[in-house]
């Protein structure tokens, strides 16, 4: 392991790479900071353009956008008191009233310092224990596999806790989805309507760019906000100038808060908004100097907030890079833009392609570093982008979205594939439906009947298949999982209905 | 439209496309069936529950007289259909049309139509711009084939 990430050092640091993570920092920081746009719309739009790149380049810029935009969000929560992703929403709380307070530079310093340090501790826990957990993986037999995918569909429970049912819906048409086109074992065509296109299934990316973009920008262009940012705002955030000091200020916060971060990412569905106010409660109740001040404009709320939701971005790629199972809606894009490239999660992809993963490990810790830099010096700049008008705005995703799923195969199809999903993802989300179960069923259900059909081959039936999955210790552990998934989030939403009653 | 009756609409859609699904599924081959029905036989049974939950929560609103909760608010509905219209043009223009004209005049339309705030010249100029970093991202660096449509521009 050790002589691959010295090697992977040496691949990382080209300069087409850091380039890439210069550029793909940024552009992560502004998709952030615009409200309304969301980590897994970037990375989503993305992927056909890192799908024309060499890999290891390509994987990076996945990896700098998803942590850049995670931090970004973070920028228009502190300057207009609107999360710019979810995540982020625990920090407007505390860092908007530090702006009202005219410390609107102290606060963006502290979200980016802290998004730092929760961001290497994801980094550092993502080089050494995705390893270990892929060996594990080399356990796993089709049975396993299957469940797995099982497993990873029960993060619905923890996505749509609100509405289950509903996200259950969204999953089994996911799963109906991915069922298009040639069965993985006898070759048969299922609901292809007769056309040649649907024969190899449903493009995976177009699907993807079309469920999480197209409904953004119908919403941006129907809700006719316009965002703005007061010059005062502005001028304020240039006044003082950062000292190194502040890099170190609440060692203890950003420890215990990326940990938690880290932790929660690797939960599967457990996500980004839940590590921070986990973050801020560890804070107030065990670290802060000023615990009062939670909730007031408080400047260690805003570290913990910030340290707990970066620390998701590396957690939540260990299950995914390891067994396969998105941790959440941008690791499950994130794997769909690996498969695109031929790569499939589990222990291979730490052996035979550790010359292409470990590169990417590497790269997303070097992504902490400039994003420390970009966001030190260039918060002022990135702040004014969210004065970017929202037409030139909508427009802008709209042509890149067409562009970017006409370039996956040069194919008009995939464009109305694109448009298709978009209008599907925009009436579902009009009815109260996530778009996450359908892209995580539609991502795992290939993967869960792969290793369903190889498992029946084995065993001689699917009901065979089911049964031997009760003498396997790995599949009992993960029907264990799958229950606790299942029941935990339901209960806990139980709970606290019943709190908030009293 | 009230939201429990979109919602009711919803799950009819959600039955019939899993029932039509369940229907289709029984005419594949035997290999193909179990795993392919159990997928359609859980979404039709789900989507049956949600159908029953939506006809009771629209009885109990039109009983207690529930006021309505817009999704989309008042007299924008139509921007729904002009954004996702115009999108689609703009999806088969860039097909026929190729990449450049087709690029310039959406972004040039479509962006004055919803807001005329900023200057005339702005929206061209925008359009020109996104079509040299289409040109230099997908064109040169990533060596994509952009359409040239049927003027061969490009």
């Amino acid at each position: 392991m050790i002589e691959n990430i010295l090697l992977a050092f040496q691949a990382a640091f080209t300069p087409l790479n850091i380039l890439v993570v210069i550029a793909g920092t940024a552009l992560g920081i502004v998709i952030g900071a615009l409200p309304g746009l969301s980590a897994s719309m970037g990375v989503a739009v993305l992927i056909p353009i890192t799908y024309g790149m060499d890999t290891v380049p390509g994987l990076i810029m996945l990896g700098a956008v998803y942590c850049g935009a995670t931090y970004g969000g973070s920028i228009s929560a502190v300057l207009l008191n609107t999360p710019g992703t979810p995540g982020s929403a625990a920090t407007a709380q505390d860092g908007h009233r530090m702006t009202q307070k005219g410390l609107a530079r102290e606060a963006l310093t502290e979200s980016v310092v802290a998004s730092f340090w929760g961001g290497l501790a994801s980094s550092i826990a993502l080089l050494f224990l995705a390893p270990l957990l892929a060996k594990f993986s080399l356990k796993f037999g089709p049975q396993e596999k299957a469940m797995l995918g099982i497993f990873g569909l029960t993060i619905i429970a923890s996505l749509c806790s609100k509405d289950l049912l509903k996200g259950v819906i969204g999953g089994f048409l996911g799963l109906l989805l991915a069922c298009v086109g040639l069965d993985p074992v006898h070759g048969d065509t299922r609901f292809t309507f007769g056309t040649l296109y649907l024969t190899s299934g449903v493009a995976l990316i177009p699907a993807l760019i079309g469920l999480y973009s197209i409904p953004q920008v119908i919403n941006m262009v129907v809700s006719n906000e316009k965002h703005i940012v007061s010059d005062d705002m502005l001028n304020s955030i240039g006044k003082n100038k950062f000292r190194f000091k502040e890099i170190f200020q609440y060692p203890r916060i950003y420890l215990d808060s990326s940990i938690i971060g880290v932790l929660v990412g690797i939960l599967p569905g457990a996500g980004a908004t839940i590590a921070s106010f986990l973050a801020i409660d560890h804070s107030k109740k065990h670290l802060a100097k000023e615990p009062e001040e939670f909730g007031k404009g408080s400047r260690e709320a805003v570290a913990a907030s910030e340290a707990g939701n970066n620390g998701v971005t590396g957690g939540a790629l260990i299950p995914m890079l390891t067994l396969g199972v998105p941790g959440n809606a941008v690791s499950a894009i994130m794997m769909g833009g690996l498969m695109i490239k031929g790569l499939y999660p589990g222990s291979e992809l730490f052996t035979k392609q550790a010359g292409i993963v470990y590169p990417f490990i590497i790269g997303f810790l070097l992504v902490q570093f400039f994003m420390l830099i970009e966001g030190l010096f260039g918060a002022k700049w990135f702040a004014k982008i969210v004065k970017l008008p929202s037409n030139f705005l909508a427009v802008g995703i709209v042509v890149l979205t067409t562009v970017g799923a006409f370039a996956m195969a040069n194919n008009i199809y995939d464009v109305i594939c694109m448009f298709v999903f978009g209008i599907l993802g925009y009436l579902l989300n009009k009815i109260g439906f996530d778009s996450t179960p359908i892209v995580l069923g539609l991502i795992l259900g290939s993967i869960m009947e792969q290793g369903l059909a190889q498992a029946s081959t084995i065993t001689g039936g699917y009901g065979n298949a089911f049964l031997s999955m009760l003498s396997r210790p790995v599949c009992l552990a993960l029907i264990a999982l799958s229950v606790l998934s299942l029941v935990f989030p339901v209960v806990q939403n139980k709970l606290r209905a019943r709190k908030q009653k009293k | 439209m009230n939201k429990n009756k979109k919602e009711l609409i919803g799950a009819l859609c959600f039955v019939a496309l899993f029932g039509y699904m369940t229907l289709l599924t029984s005419r594949l081959n035997a290999g193909v069936k179990p795993y392919t029905f159990t997928i359609v036989l859980g979404g039709l049974l789900f989507s049956l529950l949600y159908l029953v939950r939506s006809a009771v929560a629209l009885m109990k609103a039109n009983k207690a007289e529930v006021a309505e909760e817009k999704t989309v608010p008042s007299g924008r509905l139509k921007w729904v259909f002009i954004t996702f219209g115009c999108a689609i043009l703009y999806g088969l223009a860039f097909y026929y049309l190729g990449y450049i004209i087709s690029t310039v005049l959406y972004v040039t339309l479509f962006a004055y139509l919803v807001d005329k705030d900023a200057k005339k010249w702005v929206y061209p100029l925008v359009g020109v711009v996104l079509v040299v970093f289409l040109y230099f991202v997908f064109g040169r660096f990533l060596n994509v084939m952009l359409p040239k449509g049927i003027l061969n521009i490009g």
